[in-house]
């Protein structure tokens, strides 16, 4: 492994040193490791008291020339024992170095793609290789980091293709973005949603995933999660929330093209545990009994079959099942009893439960990934070249995602100072059926909220796929099935109603070294990352009307297009000085410029009023006029400079420290330009003390200030065009007010940390310590309407985040050809509104339906819900003279943020096996559930069908014993339930509330009862998150053919090992952002199993 | 090493060559598609634009006056008939739609015409015609939403500078209203033009109309005061007369909407676009429109399948087949918009010669005229609305009640697409007939919209006060300022 990454280094530093000049000898010579007799490349190797030096190549081999008098080598390398070899006469000299167990050894790769030995840095990083994302591979391969990196929060979404939040260290910006910046072979890769702020809000829309998710997990080679502010400094702004480096695969010198070729397919299915478990007991209706709204008994009551006789007819508008009891020897007339299609046509037929729930509307998920790689190399030249195919077939009818990744890295010593390096990937992600996430259009808000448990879902299939049309249980009118007045036939949304987008992305870089001197170096890098994308919507005629279009209009039918081209530009410029000062002192020095240039644009264009033509899905189909297309289209540049500078004593202690500047054109003219700075020190105690069990111990201390900048276009004001009037022009004054007064951001962070390694390296451990203060914030405060406008942008508020993380490994086999290795990771942030700007105390970060905000509240942590809360009397519930829990007004409810969350990570491996399994858990955090709140409401859920106290079917009418005195209590065969809690004058509860109807103990729309806290959920979770079996073919069976080969069986989300939220995931939500704690429409989790190949040539 | 300096600098110089472009920096971030400046009319139009939508439309989140003066019902989910008004935050959405929507584009459009005035190279008298159009148009709105919520921002409204704005107490900000009326009752000149008549989507650039406008306004809120100070009121009436008030359905400030959205009168959204069942008329209206025979209930209500009219309980959940549909007029995209109207002012008239002020005619004749100008607005034959004003139990002479009762229900009943003022007719006039939806009492028909449940979080100090002011309580039954008997 290390020798592959030394290779990739070598790549770039590799040079062979001037010619032969007079009075000076030529030596040569080959550097090997005496642990295995492999070549070492990038060694330095220095002639002692001059900086008269070279690098070893691929092979291991260097050759320099020495003056005469030169007397001894020097041979260092990271990880290694330093060698001091006395030249004598010869001109050839072979060294093999040791291993310096005192040194972790470790290499890591740093901010701007500087490669350093682990134990010189002052700060927290962690890394990962290849096999942590591409064993068990996801459709995001931030997933598959869950529970791998301590400090790092991920929330994994469970929607189709959909974006997954990833916060390190908790979240630090009240409004902006809190995601992480993802830098691939020192490219920064966008990484928005681009999703609508109705998604974010759990309205309704499409989760259209996080860019980041391009990235192919199968041509990383490691990553490198750099946690805190001063690892991350020379990234400056965006950095602030941390930074995922992620190195890829290079090619390397070898014999011939070798040919790695990886295939594996994975099945699954969804997890039961996160999809509502619905009554079997009561049918459609919002009442059993009539509120003389209806027919008695919870039916219509109509002459259907023109006997004479008055039929019972299922109330097919109401979506909802608090109606009547089941009864198998009740024919009724139901939905597709008015279908002529249907064989159920003109029949009544029993009143039961449906055979087939919704949960047999999912499908096996299939994924199939397949890739191959070529890589060789000779002397000056390498390359890798790569392709990948990952197709992914969803749980939903219609859905797929098909991604094809084409990625090149090729370096070559153009002389023998000059190495140019170049990487290109070509991305191409075609996605067909992506589902409407939050309340609106999302078939899982119709499942676990708004159903009828008499609806059997084989017959919606059989009736779309008979007919094609959306024939639905819901039909406003029972005569017609096919005016639906709330929900469309699921298999009509399906495959009628259908999202498609595609998205091709080109991102990469070139660069050329400059060896200088031997210990000047020069270079020139220009990344780039850019991506077009279409995402089109699309709502057939003859379904249910809901908002679309850039209106959002109610709209029958319309087709909507988006148009998206995002690029960033990056111009660097560093230079890197390599010298040892001393012989005790070395420095390691950058001085760097940084242009960078990032543009957005898009257009959004929809029609309105329908469409002309059913099924053709253009802009010009639109019954009414086009409204204005939404454009935008803004470019922000920002130049830095900055410096680094390392300086190394003995490897004992290292300084680090860097400085840099931005200017931002995103500020304001006379604000624009800030300074900001990192301090960071590295002592390795072990070298002065010699504990015997002791192998390593190093302290490291760090400091940093970062400023940031804002997004473009906000600091002058612009008013809003709206659609014209007829020929009357309509503009509007903004609904977000700019500020020409904006001052960067600045965020302050401390850190402090242990890492120890003992028992002959078997443990290690590292334990971090941090506190970061956010100030001077710029937000989008929401303000009173009565000021004439919504928002502004405005500096201010401070939010604070300590934490500790902790991680620990230990080998508990390591003989006899078993290892067994526990690596354990563990975190825990707290974090604190210390206060917002202008004296607000609160700003809602979100605010969703079910009367639930999410807010920073200053004195609270970031993100605390709000909503209707328990009145609470000497810590019970007060509960009503009726039996209902009383609600008041927004009281803080729930916070969202985990109490701590971590991993535990097993390797064993035995012969050719590897296992590897992680347990996966987050503990303590919130979550509001909107499927609760109205699924409960509609009478889904068993336990709203369950009995009560008495033993009785809760949803049987309350009975007094005497009806005009309540103090003689409640007859036997009384329904209701009995909250817990208190009554007003202290004594508990034992007055029963009616659970008959929607409007009772689980009614949903009441400002003073029934409490939104109600539906607040612990989120914790422990899960089996991964699972893994590797089988590495010996060299035996493999023979000359292959270099390598390996089988795996492979299971991710195999197991929810606890939790608490009834019926869903607690980690699913809306996606990444700011918007968490939140579950309306949440998609269950799936379950995957599979295989995968993988072939070396 | 002299190299590396040179380069040193060089990067230093190219770094100091960035800085100095800052008149580039400053042009990255300008904005692309949008516009720095505008014309004053087209702020203008969006705002009076938006004063109709936030009267007119139906939307159950915003404007759910049609269900509270009990003209609708609901049939699913009753909530907001039964003033649930934090589930949806329509008093946040109303206010919204009021100030930002509103308001502020008026105010904009205030500065604007006079920034630009020169410019555009507008006469004095033209300049003052459009600031006082402007003004009469946010008179119009303050006091609506004073006549909502009882005490609201004023004095520092309207300004993004000012994050948290206090609150006035209602009669102040009346107050201040009929000042601001009267002086741009005295600057318009309809001799003079105003808006263009593209921009000017109520009167088409008919000053004459805005006058007319701004006396029938004027009486409006003389009439809202009668109870708080009446010699005030009684003055504001014979100025508003001598002024100019309606005189027929011709001066209604009204809306032309369009066939198709979002130009359509914003209720066919609701009605039609929405493809939802979610309202039929309720029986308050129903049952008053048989009981009285009222040809109106033809153009109001649709007939259920036995040919007859029979509301949706009101406050219940009703069977949206079995129940009277609203009219087939409400149902076409283009149905007129309506702010202020003849058969108001002809019911103010009357309501004004009653509380003795000095008032040409009888209370009887503007009885009969203002049920005369809503019959013949909707339609009604001229034989039919004779024999309906004949009848006894409509006739002013003999109809039920007082003059509060009778002068109430005609009003009530001809301010059917009017939610807002049919709700503030009962509040003002408390006329009797309202129903009580199920399992609440007669006080819990609500007197005022609670304040927006988003200024305790945004502005919440400022709240506090306001809940003083209006006398401690923010509550649905504490009555706005003029809401005294």
């Amino acid at each position: 492994m290390r020798n592959i990454l030394l290779v990739c280094l070598t790549a770039v530093l590799s040079l062979v040193c001037t010619g032969l000049k007079a009075q000076e000898r030529a030596i040569s010579g080959r550097v090997t490791s005496s642990e295995d007799g492999s070549s070492l490349p990038g060694v330095n190797v220095v002639v002692k008291s001059t900086t008269i030096g070279a690098v070893t190549d691929a092979e291991g081999k260097y050759t320099l020339s020495a003056p005469d008098n030169a007397e001894t080598l020097v041979f260092t390398f990271i990880g290694m024992k330093t060698e001091e070899v006395a030249i004598g006469g010869r001109t050839a000299i072979d060294v093999s170095l040791a291993l310096d167990v005192t040194q972790l050894s470790e290499v890591v790769v740093t901010a701007l793609n500087i490669t350093r030995e682990k134990a010189s840095l002052g700060y927290s990083t962690q890394q990962l290789d290849n096999s942590a994302v591409s064993t068990a591979k996801e459709q995001n391969f931030i997933n598959s980091l869950s529970g791998k990196v301590s400090g790092v929060q991920i929330r994994t979404s469970n929607n189709f293709g959909g974006s997954t939040n990833m916060v390190i260290r908790g979240n630090k910006s009240v409004t902006g973005n809190n995601q992480p910046l993802f830098v691939v072979d020192g490219v920064p890769m966008d990484n928005s949603t681009g999703n609508t702020a109705n998604q974010r809000a759990g309205r309704m829309g499409y989760d259209y995933g996080n860019a980041a998710s391009d990235i192919n997990p199968e041509d990383i080679e490691t990553i490198n999660v750099l946690k805190g502010a001063a690892a991350s400094a020379l990234y400056g702004s965006r950095a602030a929330n941390g930074v995922v480096m992620i190195t890829t695969k290079k090619g390397k010198k070898r014999n011939g093209i070798g040919i790695s070729l990886s295939s594996g397919v994975t099945f699954g299915t969804i997890n039961k545990e996160t999809f509502i478990k619905y009554q079997d007991k009561y049918g459609a209706g919002y009442a059993r009994e009539s509120f003389g709204y209806y027919g008695p008994d919870g039916f219509f009551e109509e002459d259907i079959d023109g006997d004479g006789v008055l039929d019972k007819v299922v109330p097919t508008l109401e979506d909802g099942s608090y109606g009547a009891p089941f009864n198998p020897n009740l024919n009724v007339y139901h939905w597709d009893s008015f279908v002529p299609e249907s064989p159920n046509y003109n029949k009544a037929y029993p009143w039961v439960a449906a055979k087939h729930t919704p949960l047999d509307f999912f499908e096996t998920q299939v994924t199939w990934n397949n890739s191959i790689a070529l890589t060789g190399g000779n002397e000056g030249n390498t390359f890798r070249l790569s392709y990948t195919n990952f197709d992914n077939k969803g749980t939903l009818p219609n859905q797929d995602q098909d991604r094809h990744t084409l990625s090149f890295n090729g370096s070559s010593n153009i002389n023998k100072r000059l190495t140019a390096t170049v990487g290109l990937n070509f991305v191409k992600t075609n996605t067909v059926g992506r589902a409407s996430t939050g309340y609106g259009g999302n078939q899982m808000a119709n499942f676990r909220q708004w159903w009828e448990t008499n609806v059997d879902v084989q017959s919606l299939e059989d009736m779309y796929k008979k007919t094609g049309r959306n024939i639905t249980w819901n039909g406003g009118d029972y005569h017609d099935p096919t005016t639906p007045i709330f929900w469309d036939n699921p298999y009509w949304t399906r495959y009628k109603n259908v999202e498609t987008d595609e998205r091709t992305r080109v991102y990469g870089n070139v660069a050329l070294n400059y060896k200088a001197t031997d210990w000047l170096s020069v270079m020139g890098r220009v990344t780039a990352d850019t991506y077009t994308e279409l995402r089109e919507e699309r709502q057939a005629v003859g379904s249910v009307p809901a908002e679309f279009g850039i209106n959002l209009a109610s709209e029958g039918s319309g087709y909507q297009r988006t148009n998206r081209a995002v690029s960033e530009y990056n111009y660097d410029l560093i230079f890197t000085a390599n010298k040892e000062l001393t012989t005790d002192l070395s420095l390691t020095g950058i001085l760097g410029s940084n242009i960078r240039q990032e543009n957005f644009s898009s257009i959004i264009a929809s029609t309105q009023g329908g469409l002309v033509v059913p099924d053709l899905y253009a802009i010009s189909n639109s019954k009414s006029n086009v409204p204005s297309p939404v454009e935008s289209d803004t470019k922000k540049e920002v130049y830095g400079i900055f410096a680094n500078a390392n300086l190394g004593f003995k490897n004992l202690l290292y300084l680090d420290l860097t400085a840099r500047n931005d200017i931002s054109s995103a500020l304001p003219v006379n604000n624009n330009s800030y300074f900001y700075h990192s301090e960071a020190l590295s002592f390795v105690f072990s070298e002065l003390l010699d504990v015997p069990v002791m192998n390593f111990g190093k302290v490291r201390l760090n400091y940093a200030v970062v400023g940031n900048d804002t997004g473009p276009q906000r600091t002058t004001n612009a008013y809003t065009k709206n659609d014209n009037f007829g020929s009357t022009i309509l503009i509007s004054y903004p609904s977000t007010v700019n500020n020409p007064n904006l001052l960067p951001e600045q965020l302050t962070s401390y850190e402090a940390g242990l890492e120890l390694a003992g028992f002959d390296n078997r443990l290690k451990f590292d334990f971090g310590l941090y506190k970061q203060i956010s100030k001077d914030q710029i937000v989008q405060v929401e303000l009173s309407k009565a000021t004439g406008t919504s928002f502004k942008w405005l500096n201010g508020g401070e939010i604070e985040n300590k934490g500790v993380e902790v991680s620990l490994g230990y080998d508990i086999l390591k003989n006899n050809g078993v290892t067994w290795n526990i690596t354990a990771n563990w975190a825990k942030n707290i974090s604190n509104v210390n206060s917002l700007p202008e004296g607000i105390d609160n700003y809602q970060i979100n605010s969703f339906q079910g009367g639930v905000s999410l807010n920073a509240t200053v004195g609270q942590p970031y993100g605390v819900l709000r909503g209707t809360g328990y009145d609470y009397l000497n810590g019970q519930p007060k509960i009503n003279a009726a039996g209902f829990p009383i609600a008041i007004a927004d009281q803080v409810i729930g916070n969202p943020n985990p109490d701590w969350n971590g991993g535990i990570m097993n390797t064993v491996s035995y012969k050719g096996f590897n296992l590897n399994f992680l347990v996966d858990m987050s503990h303590g955090g919130d979550v509001f559930s909107l499927d609760m709140y109205y699924g409960q409401g509609t009478g889904l859920p068993e336990e709203t069908a369950g009995l009560n106290d008495l033993g009785n079917p809760l949803r049987d009418a309350v009975v007094l014993n005497d009806p005009n005195d309540p103090s003689k209590g409640y007859a036997e065969n009384s329904g209701g339930i009995i909250f817990d809690g208190v009554q007003a004058d202290g004594s508990v509860n034992t007055v029963r509330a009616p659970a008959d109807y929607y409007g009772g103990a689980y009614y949903w729309g009441s400002a003073t009862r029934q409490p939104a806290q109600m539906q607040v959920f612990d989120a914790s979770y422990v899960k089996l998150r991964e699972v893994a079996l590797t089988y590495n073919l010996p060299k035996v069976i493999l023979g000359n053919v292959f270099q390598a080969a390996s089988l795996s069986i492979v299971g991710r989300n195999l197991w929810i090992i606890s939790k608490n939220v009834p019926y869903a995931d607690p980690e699913s939500g809306l996606g990444a952002g700011n918007g968490q704690g939140y579950l309306s429409g949440s998609y269950p989790t799936v379950r995957t199993l599979g295989f995968k190949v993988d072939l070396t040539f | 090493m002299k190299k590396i300096m040179r380069k040193i600098v060089l990067i230093i110089f190219l770094t100091g060559f960035l800085v100095a472009c800052s008149d580039r920096l400053e042009e990255l971030n300008k904005p692309t598609k949008t516009a720095v400046e505008v014309p004053a009319e087209t702020l203008f139009a969006n705002g009076l634009n938006e004063l109709f939508f936030m009267m007119n439309n139906s939307d159950t989140n915003i404007n759910v006056f049609r269900l509270y003066a009990q003209y609708w019902a609901q049939t699913t989910y009753p909530d907001e008939s039964q003033y649930n008004m934090v589930g949806r935050r329509n008093p946040d959405n109303f206010w919204r739609g009021g100030y930002r929507d509103a308001l502020k584009d008026l105010d904009e459009a205030r500065k604007v015409t006079e920034q630009t005035a020169e410019a555009l190279g507008l006469s004095e008298g033209e300049l003052n015609n459009r600031l006082a159009i402007i003004d009469l148009c946010k008179v119009y709105a303050f006091a609506i939403l004073v006549d909502a919520f009882g005490a609201v921002p004023y004095t520092e409204a309207l300004d993004p500078e000012i994050l948290q704005p206090k609150y006035d107490d209602g009669a102040t900000i009346y107050n201040s209203l009929i000042t601001t009326l009267d002086q741009a009752l005295a600057m318009i000149n309809p001799a003079e033009a105003g808006f263009s008549e593209v921009q000017d989507v109520m009167y088409n650039g008919d000053v004459e109309g805005w006058q007319k406008f701004g006396n029938s306004l004027k009486l409006k809120l003389a009439i809202n005061i009668a109870d708080v100070d009446a010699t005030k009121a009684g003055t504001m009436v014979s100025q508003a007369i001598a002024g100019g008030v309606f005189t027929s359905n011709d001066d209604n400030a009204s809306i032309t909407y369009l066939g198709a959205f979002p130009n359509t009168n914003p209720i066919n959204e609701d009605l039609v676009q929405s493809g939802r069942a979610d309202f039929v008329v309720a029986n308050t209206l129903i049952d008053k429109l048989n009981a009285l025979d009222d040809p109106r209930i033809a153009v109001f209500a649709d007939p259920i399948e036995d040919g007859t009219y029979e509301g949706g309980i009101y406050g219940n959940n009703n069977t949206f087949a079995k129940k009277s549909h609203v009219g087939e007029a409400f149902y076409q995209p283009d149905l007129e918009g309506l702010i202020l109207d003849y058969e108001e002012v002809e019911f103010m008239l009357a309501e004004a010669k009653e509380r003795g002020f000095t008032v040409s005619g009888t209370a009887a004749e503007h009885y009969n005229a203002g049920i005369t100008a809503s019959m013949e607005y909707w339609g009604i034959d001229d034989a039919d609305i004779t024999t309906y004003l004949a009848k006894p139990s409509v006739a002013y002479a003999t109809a039920a009640g007082d003059w509060k009762q009778k002068i109430g229900t005609q009003q009530w009943i001809a301010l059917y697409n009017r939610g807002f003022e049919g709700w503030s007719v009962w509040r003002r006039l408390d006329f009797t007939g309202f129903n009580v939806p199920p399992s609440l009492t007669y006080d819990d028909i609500p007197r005022r919209f609670i304040f927006p449940i988003e200024e305790a979080t945004l502005n919440g100090t400022n709240l506090d006060e306001a809940i003083q002011m209006i006398g401690g309580h923010d509550d649905v039954q504490t009555r706005v300022f003029w809401d005294k008997n």
